[in-house]
């Protein structure tokens, strides 16, 4: 039963990803992302990874969907010349993508459908998440505040005046 | 989760990995607007952390890869914030979210 809702869960996903990059409208390209990280979260609480599905849905279904939203109303701002040549060549553009991802998805299918199965060692076997990320892995918490710092001095030339 | 259920869950993760970065390199090749070239970087994420969910499922290790998935989506804010400040400089200064507006630049 689980190993279905998965498979639904990951169809959704990865449909709502392939609108995310085809859709012609920026906007609902960023829906799209953001519905893409909703489905990914659930796949995470599942999983029994409810720290990981906190943060993918606080931060990339929230955050980075406001960040896309303010980027594309900063930006808004084409002739209809330009908006209609480029939805033409829009068209154009994608469509032998979906040919590739057929003929990819169906050979990787039935190859890893010839392998044996793997086996699983069991998802919960006792690891404590606040030790693993507060102690074993103390370097990339330091690796992390520098990451946000780089991401404040990121907003703060996305809102800069303009001369 | 049983055995069957892990090798289906195993197989799909790894088709829908595939598929998204064919997808997202597919469109980072031929598209030449910035803030979809953003999109297709976070697409690219999001192909990586399903990947990372499946490996701590193998190793049987979910905390780690917790810690891991946050360490990515960290990355994630900083790179899609800074690449949107670019973007809107570049606008700013060319009228254009084309790429090809970047070469000319000065250095």
């Amino acid at each position: 039963m689980t190993g279905i809702t998965l498979l639904i869960l990951l169809v959704i996903m990865v449909l709502f990803l392939l609108l995310a990059l085809t859709k012609k409208s920026l906007l609902k390209s960023a829906v799209a992302l953001a519905c893409a990280s909703v489905m990914l979260t659930i796949i995470l609480f599942i999983l029994a990874a409810p720290w990981g599905a906190v943060f993918e849905l606080s931060v990339c279904a929230g955050l980075i969907t406001v960040v896309f939203i303010s980027t594309i109303s900063m930006t808004d701002a084409k002739s209809k010349r330009e908006d209609y040549e480029e939805r033409k060549l829009h068209n154009k553009k994608f469509a032998p993508l979906f040919f590739i991802l057929a003929v990819v998805v169906a050979a990787t299918a039935y190859f890893l459908s010839q392998q044996a199965g793997i086996v699983i060692q069991g998802n919960e076997l006792g690891y404590d998440f606040k030790e693993v990320l507060w102690n074993t892995r103390q370097t990339d918490i330091v690796g992390q505040i520098v990451l946000v710092l780089a991401a404040v001095f990121g907003i703060t030339v996305f809102f800069k005046e303009v001369d | 989760m049983n055995t069957a259920d892990f090798n289906l869950f195993t197989v799909s993760v790894l088709v829908a990995a595939l598929t998204i970065v064919i997808a997202a390199v597919y469109t980072l090749i031929r598209t030449n607007n910035l803030i979809r070239v953003i999109i297709a970087v976070e697409v690219m994420m999001k192909a990586v952390t399903l990947l990372l969910i499946l490996a701590g499922l193998v190793a049987g290790n979910m905390a780690l890869i917790q810690s891991f998935i946050i360490t990515i989506i960290v990355c994630e804010v900083a790179v899609a914030i800074v690449a949107a400040g670019i973007a809107v400089n570049c606008y700013r200064k060319n009228g254009s979210l084309n790429i090809s507006a970047l070469e000319k630049l000065k250095g």
